[in-house]
């Protein structure tokens, strides 16, 4: 189960977010870059390009820094992005590194004025003399341009490292959170909070226990009644109105618990999954390793393992489930436990919220799949 | 034993990635630092309680503290944190005290016992004789160990250390190095990709004579 210590090149993808609609698909790398996906309109033309995802705009969110009092390097790894709700016709969104949260505006630009009476088309200041008559400035239309500003910056609010950031549906309040501490970015007043938390089972003990619990991810339904969070072996379905247990647990892959001390001496067990929810709540995703993820359907109790990787995925092919065998009867495609590739895991993952689109990060390569089967049927 | 030796060998490994995760670009991860004191300390504790199991029953011993440690080790986690200071990122930069090196995994004709010394300070353990005590801190090693001077590994201590010619962590690196081949060619599974790592760890500004000392300075700190 020893693997290779994983790339450190910058390309690494490290946050995954679609928009509130969909239409813009947000990741952040290692190497502090913010690359935005648009989708496509439907084209008539082309009717089976279902709006695919290309390249909308690019730019350098953060830039290692170096804190002179601690002696410390500060990474440029974008950890998290979150998109605001629109407002106007800007988008909005935040990116987090370790220690700045910084506030973008992008904003498009598809036309420009033409016919400035003191400037020439450089710009340059025109002679005066060569002014004879004046003329009202008119705007043509030019090739779209996608603009980026940073309009603030969250500096100096965090002593250990910011590992989320969430915003409020007001679009006035944010949160971010360290390990240590949360922040409210313009103050919100609560009185009550919950502790969802599950008692422990002690025929399970060892000595990872409090590693292998840790919560890597939570994420609300849309629905807003319920709670998903992720830890290192399971998936685990809240009830909001419930605090004392979780309603459903979903097994990720529990052949790796008898692999704990493995696991732990090359660092994997601190691997932090993310997970999602459908649009309708119905179906939930999580990533795991050799380049799998896993989506459990609620209803049915069905489960499925899917791979992404370059040789499964040609454009159009419909993904085959995978089998990771555990023992027993061993099916000719299935994976051992023992040759599953510990360096290649899905830790960031994202759905559409209405449709079944995917997005899904390996290392540095970014998947997105689609659902060919009539949305109806969902 | 196999739970001592598989306690052991989590410690090992956990002292390592403590003292590796200070070099890692961006500094020491809170939650990382937690999860892995959590680990060492249900090791530590799991490992002294099965030695104390072993002890000769005619050893003075206070009692044995309670037969599954591990399910304390999330409130002492908390309690320490909030002792530590209120910079976590980097653990208090304390001089290593000078100890001999452990035993522990050494055959038992290299024990060696130490003079039965009444410490001021309260010892979490029973336990007295010279294999583990490098396990708990003590103030008075640096005396003690002048008073010795019976194993090589003691000697080696006292010569003027090549820290200048090797770096700042030459018995550190060395006392690692032989601690992993060591414990890793015992078990089939593992050859761990970090095997020597040590040897590559870049000088830090003071010398760490023992493992176990950063180990337990490790888990004090948090």
């Amino acid at each position: 189960l020893c693997s290779p210590p994983p790339p450190t090149t910058a390309d690494i993808i490290s946050t995954v977010e679609f928009n509130h609609t969909g239409e813009l698909l947000a990741t952040g790398d290692k190497g502090g870059r913010v690359v935005i996906f648009q989708r496509e309109p439907e084209s008539k033309n082309a009717p089976h390009s279902q709006g695919e995802y290309d390249v909308y705009s690019t730019f350098q969110s953060h830039e290692p820094e170096f804190d002179y009092l601690k002696s410390l390097e500060i990474e440029e790894k974008i950890n998290k992005i979150k998109w605001l709700p629109q407002q106007n016709a800007a988008h909005s969104l935040l990116s987090t590194n370790d220690k700045t949260i910084k506030l973008w505006k992008i904003t498009e630009r598809d036309k420009r004025p033409e016919g400035y009476n003191l400037k020439d088309e450089e710009g340059k200041l025109k002679d005066l003399s060569t002014v004879t008559s004046l003329q009202v400035p008119v705007l043509k239309p030019m090739d779209l341009m996608v603009e980026v500003s940073p309009r603030r910056v969250f500096a100096n609010g965090h002593t250990y490292h910011i590992n989320s950031i969430s915003v409020n549906s007001d679009c006035e309040t944010y949160m971010s959170a360290d390990d240590l501490r949360i922040n409210l970015w313009h103050l919100a007043i609560t009185d009550r909070s919950f502790i969802f938390e599950e008692p422990e089972d002690p025929s399970n003990r060892s000595f990872f226990s409090e590693i292998i619990s840790s919560v890597s991810d939570v994420k609300f339904s849309h629905s807003g009644r319920y709670m998903l969070t992720r830890d290192y072996l399971t998936v685990k379905v809240w009830d909001l109105n419930m605090e004392a247990r979780p309603i459903e647990t979903y097994q990720v892959h529990d052949y790796l618990r008898s692999k704990l001390c493995s696991l732990y001496e090359n660092d994997c067990i601190f691997d932090k999954f993310e997970c999602a929810w459908n649009g309708s709540d119905s179906v939930i995703m999580t990533g795991a390793y050799n380049n799998f993820f896993r989506m459990f359907d609620r209803n049915t109790k069905r489960d499925v393992t899917l791979e992404a990787s370059r040789e499964s995925s040609k454009p159009r092919a419909v993904l085959k489930p995978r089998r990771v065998c555990v023992g027993g009867k061993r099916r000719r495609d299935d994976i051992s436990v023992d040759s599953l590739d510990f360096t290649k895991k899905i830790l960031h993952t994202a759905w559409h919220p209405a449709e079944n689109i995917i997005a899904i990060a390996a290392t540095n390569n970014l998947y997105i799949f689609q659902d060919k089967v009539n949305s109806d049927m969902h | 034993m196999e739970v001592q030796k598989e306690a052991q060998r989590i410690m090992t490994l956990s002292v390592w990635k403590m003292y590796h995760s200070r070099m890692q670009r961006g500094g020491l991860r809170l939650h990382r630092s937690l999860q892995l004191s959590l680990v060492m300390r249900s090791a530590r504790e799991l490992y002294l309680s099965a030695k104390v199991g072993v002890q000769e029953p005619e050893v003075p011993s206070p009692p044995v503290r309670s037969p599954d440690p591990r399910l304390h080790p999330p409130r002492e986690a908390e309690a320490a944190a909030k002792a530590a200071p209120g910079d976590g990122e980097q653990p208090s930069p304390e001089p290593m005290d000078t100890q001999e090196a452990p035993r522990a995994e050494e055959a038992p004709a290299r024990c060696v016992q130490r003079p039965a010394k009444i410490s001021r300070k309260r010892r979490s353990t029973s336990l007295s004789d010279g294999a583990d005590a490098a396990l708990v801190p003590s103030k008075k090693a640096r005396l003690e160990e002048e008073e010795e001077g019976a194993s090589s590994e003691a000697l080696d201590r006292l010569q003027p250390p090549p820290a200048q010619a090797e770096g700042a962590f030459p018995n550190l690196a060395r006392v690692l190095q032989r601690r992993f081949s060591g414990l890793l060619n015992c078990s089939p599974a593992a050859s761990s990709p970090t095997a020597s790592p040590a040897c590559e760890a870049k000088p830090a500004c003071r010398p760490a004579d023992n493992m176990l000392n950063v180990l337990v300075r490790a888990v004090v700190a948090f």
